[in-house]
């Protein structure tokens, strides 16, 4: 199981209109994505979902949230709405963590134990 | 009908004994600070106290809260004035908001039998409430600053 204690971020948004609700989203939309990373795995069969609810769809918690460090760079440019912005880099940052640790690639999300010790085997 | 304590006041409602108490706050008695998410105890949204107990109340049958002091998010100051409250809004904890009543009253419990909670601690009171817009790392600081408050190095 893949364990993440800290992740940094930066962004550049042109001006920052609301900085702290920006560094809020930053921080949410990374947490985010590391939970669909990590966790989150919808299967089918015959045609229907299988997961119904948190007890077989799980999620991020408390105990496995990283802290975030944001950094939000100065810029006079016309503003840009954050939207999702801080989840992009995120699959990427941990495989290539991943990768530098253990000389294996993981090549396909989410990155489940069970896909994680396969890696190590190879 | 059943006889409750919400929020120290009296109530008599008319329900079955094993309607979710979730259900009687919100549909009977229009306490709606509490939220329903996944009606099975699995992320928290619905968390009240039981006598100063967190329980998720989607799965607590009313006739169990019976005889109990339930509190609700409403309950828990008069006045937003609760340590939590204040380092919520000072923090801005939330994003969407619907998970957060739910957290706020795990950690009021937290709080009040682990008034210095470390990291350690607020993990294991925390990890049943989920926070499906991430906002663990601000809800890990606003609960050791209401704790800061509570102390008075606020
Ligand atoms: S609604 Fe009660 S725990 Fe999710
Ligand atoms: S603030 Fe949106 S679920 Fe917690």
């Amino acid at each position: 199981m893949i364990r993440v204690p800290e992740i940094w971020i930066a962004a550049n948004v042109g001006v920052p209109i609301m900085p702290r609700n920006l560094d809020a989203q930053l921080q949410s939309a990374v947490i985010h994505s590391l939970s669909n990373l990590l966790k989150e795995r919808i299967t089918f069969k015959n045609g229907a979902v299988q997961q119904s609810n948190f007890y077989d769809y799980q999620v991020i918690r408390m105990s496995e949230a990283p802290e975030v460090h944001t950094h939000i760079v100065p810029s006079s440019r016309n503003p840009v709405g954050i939207g999702d912005l801080g989840g992009i880099g995120v699959g990427p940052a941990v495989a290539n963590a991943f990768f530098s640790a253990t000389g294996r690639r993981l090549r396909q999300s989410p990155f489940l134990p069970e896909r994680v010790l396969a890696a190590l085997k190879t | 009908m059943i006889s409750l304590t919400v929020n120290k006041r009296s109530v008599k409602v008319d329900v079955e004994p094993s309607t979710p108490l979730l259900w009687v706050l919100r549909e009977h008695l229009g306490l709606t600070g509490t939220k329903y998410g996944c009606g099975v105890a699995q992320c928290g949204a619905c968390t009240v106290h039981l006598d100063g107990r967190p329980v998720r109340s989607c799965s607590t049958p009313v006739s169990k809260a019976a005889g109990s002091e339930i509190t609700t998010i409403e309950g828990l100051s008069p006045d937003r004035s609760h340590p939590l409250q204040r380092a919520w809004i000072e923090i801005e904890v939330p994003q969407c908001g619907y998970c957060q009543s739910g957290q706020i009253m795990s950690a009021a419990a937290l709080l009040e039998k682990t008034p210095n909670p470390a990291d350690e601690d607020i993990n294991r009171a925390m990890s049943g409430n989920i926070c499906r817009c991430g906002t663990y790392p601000r809800i890990r600081r606003a609960i050791h600053r209401a704790a800061e408050m509570v102390k008075g190095v606020a």
